[in-house]
């Protein structure tokens, strides 16, 4: 498939999951009151639409369909950046820790704000819970490249040994925090864990999209270095590219975009992995392709999984997280026997 | 144009490379000879600006090293390695286009053009349009050649450097003579190119000095048809050869004697005892064979 036939392709995805989303859900929009709305509603002008229609728009599927394009678009960018940094298309950026810190930061939170935590939670009010996830994944991510740093060479394995070890310290701390809290508590983890846009108000918005923005403005001007990368440290060099500096921005920008994204809608899988894999089946490894087309296709999917996760169950609504790791588990488990030499170590 | 003066590099108590100079003028090929581990690739890393020296200095077409951040090394000088891992499925001329990453780019179309003339170069356009992890190690190391060379030829310098680490090393005769060709033509285009060669005969046909390293110094440095005698060889990797001339150019030949390597006592052993076991059970699998 060509670059332009996959970028039409894509932009179609989305813009039809974008429509579906602003109609799907308990109340049933029409496109022309959408498109009523669109054109005119959100500037201010009168549109003659029932109110509650304008609130349900605004209010409710509008944040949520702009953050749920921002977090897929971040998670597959950033997956086809940390691939292409480890040379390894079995990466996610789970790997460098962001997951995992955010996930441990946040269980605190929940668990110990009433009692060792008060302070932050007073302080903070309802930016405790997102503020500290974010904290918590760019405080790991930091860790475990400045264990990285401090060894003989800053080089792939050490960083991915360095992510393993913090990655399971962090897990039994999370253990211990689990073992500690009571039934409510684990049961609002246990939904932050699976991930949800359900909530996702213009607040969140305001918070995390700063962050995500820059990333993906920044995310496709690594491309050139991370073809780079692709052949080894030392070719780098040659090439005159600094290596280090290269994992450097990577490792910040994708702590920044998926630390954001996780703050607010929870831990949602497999995009960063799948996505990226799927574009470079398509058209190859250039990351000057693949990363804004990831992108894309990171939105596309989401907005996608979005919808599928309030008609499920309608009224009620499945976690996202489950809908994206349920199709995207299986579909690359075929994918891997399908393409089992093409798309991995050999091609 | 390479100029080295007093090249050290100590790590910990090892003395990696030791008071080493040397001069490659534009235009100019060096083959580098020694032993393994004789600090041949550790001096390609010292003057590619990769590894820097514990001393000495090294200056690049008459400026210091490192008055040249890494992206302006990049524009006047090429670094073709041992070997580069690439694991993801690149078709073949994206791969040689990545060589033009220092001068920026272009269309798609212009830079599959410019790398397809350097698959010419290399013998292996015909392999354009595969992934080059489906390549043999050999083609493999020729796109990557072709690579090196859409950075080199890229470049707009004056004076341009190529460095070569055993660029031939899984290549057959044919593509061995083809690269040296290659390479003896980029040095009329006024390119001084420092080659790390195994091959004694490849070295002795086409380059215009020799130096042989031995344990990280010198062992001798001078013209090829002074320096590659089997006196050197002998020195630099202990084995015996004969000196002979080309019978069409004039130019050093040398083969191996009949014994060219002393193997040592406790391997002559071994290989002994295994003979005498061999001859002690072969009686009885003869028989078996005249039975059948």
């Amino acid at each position: 498939m060509t670059t332009q036939s996959l970028t039409a392709l894509l932009i179609t995805l989305l813009t039809l999951a974008m429509i579906t989303s602003l109609s799907t859900g308990a109340v049933p929009i029409s496109g022309s009151d959408i498109w009523l709305w669109l054109s005119r509603g959100w500037l201010g002008q009168d549109t003659q639409l029932p109110h509650h229609i304008q609130i349900v728009l605004g209010d409710i599927r509008l944040p949520r369909l702009l953050m749920g394009a921002l977090i897929g678009a971040s998670l597959a960018m950033a997956g086809a950046s940390i691939q292409g940094l480890f040379r390894n298309p079995l990466a996610d950026p789970g790997l460098i820790g962001v997951s995992s810190g955010a996930a441990l930061a946040t269980l605190a939170v929940i668990v110990l704000g009433n009692t060792l935590l008060s302070g932050w939670m007073i302080r903070f009010g309802a930016f405790a819970l997102p503020l500290a996830a974010f904290g918590g994944a760019l405080a790991v991510t930091w860790l475990i490249y400045w264990i990285a740093r401090k060894t003989a060479d800053n080089r792939v394995t050490t960083l991915i040994l360095a992510g393993v070890a913090i990655t399971a310290f962090s897990g039994a701390v999370s253990g211990i925090l689990t073992y500690l809290a009571d039934d409510s508590q684990l049961r609002s983890f246990t939904f932050w864990s699976m991930g949800s846009l359900a909530s996702v108000t213009w607040r969140d918005l305001a918070i995390a999209s700063p962050w995500i923005v820059l990333a993906l403005v920044l995310f496709p001007l690594m491309a050139p270095a991370l073809n780079v990368m692709l052949m080894g440290d030392s070719v780098c060099e040659h090439l005159g590219i600094d290596a280090s500096q290269v994992r450097r921005r990577v490792f910040l920008l994708t702590a920044l975009a998926v630390g954001a994204g996780v703050s607010v809608a929870g831990m949602i899988g497999f995009i960063g992995l799948v996505i990226p894999h799927l574009i470079r089946l398509a058209i190859g490894p250039d990351h000057r392709a693949l990363i804004p087309l990831s992108g894309l296709a990171g939105a596309a999917l989401l907005v996608w999984a979005d919808v599928f996760a309030r008609l499920v169950v309608a009224p009620a609504e499945l976690p996202i997280g489950i809908i994206t790791s349920l199709i995207g588990g299986p579909f690359f488990l075929y994918l891997l026997m399908k393409q089992q030499d093409r798309s991995l170590q050999h091609d | 144009m390479i100029e080295a003066h007093n090249l050290s590099l100590k790590m910990g108590p090892h003395c990696l490379l030791n008071n080493l100079s040397l001069t490659v003028r534009s235009g100019e090929l060096l083959a580098v000879l020694g032993a393994n581990g004789a600090g041949k690739s550790t001096l390609l890393k010292v003057l590619g600006g990769q590894w820097p020296a514990s001393s000495g200095t090294v200056r690049m077409n008459g400026t210091d090293l490192n008055a040249y951040s890494k992206a302006e090394r990049a524009r006047f000088r090429a670094i073709m390695p041992q070997s580069t891992p690439l694991a993801f499925p690149f078709l073949v001329w994206e791969v040689v286009a990545l060589g033009r990453t220092p001068f920026g780019f272009r269309s798609r179309a212009r830079e599959r053009l410019q790398a397809l003339d350097m698959l010419t170069l290399t013998e292996t356009e015909h392999l354009a349009e595969r992934r080059f992890t489906q390549l043999s190690g050999g083609e493999m190391q020729r796109v990557q050649l072709a690579r090196v060379l859409n950075q080199l030829l890229s470049s707009s310098a004056p004076q341009k450097t190529l460095f070569l680490d055993e660029c031939t090393a899984s290549l057959d005769p044919a593509h061995q003579h083809q690269v040296f060709q290659l390479v003896r033509a980029l040095t009329r285009l006024n390119v001084a190119v420092f080659a790390i060669v195994h091959d004694i005969n490849l070295a002795a046909q086409y380059a215009d000095q020799v130096m042989f390293l031995k344990a990280g110094a010198l062992q001798s440095l001078g013209a090829t048809t002074e320096e590659m005698t089997p006196e050197q060889i002998k020195r630099a990797f202990s084995l015996n050869t004969l000196g002979l001339a080309h019978p069409e150019v004039s130019r050093p030949r040398l083969v191996a004697s009949e014994t060219p390597v002393e193997l040592n006592r406790r391997a002559q052993s071994i290989l002994q005892e295994m003979s005498t076991a061999q001859a002690q059970t072969s009686p009885s699998d003869s028989a078996m064979i005249a039975a059948s």
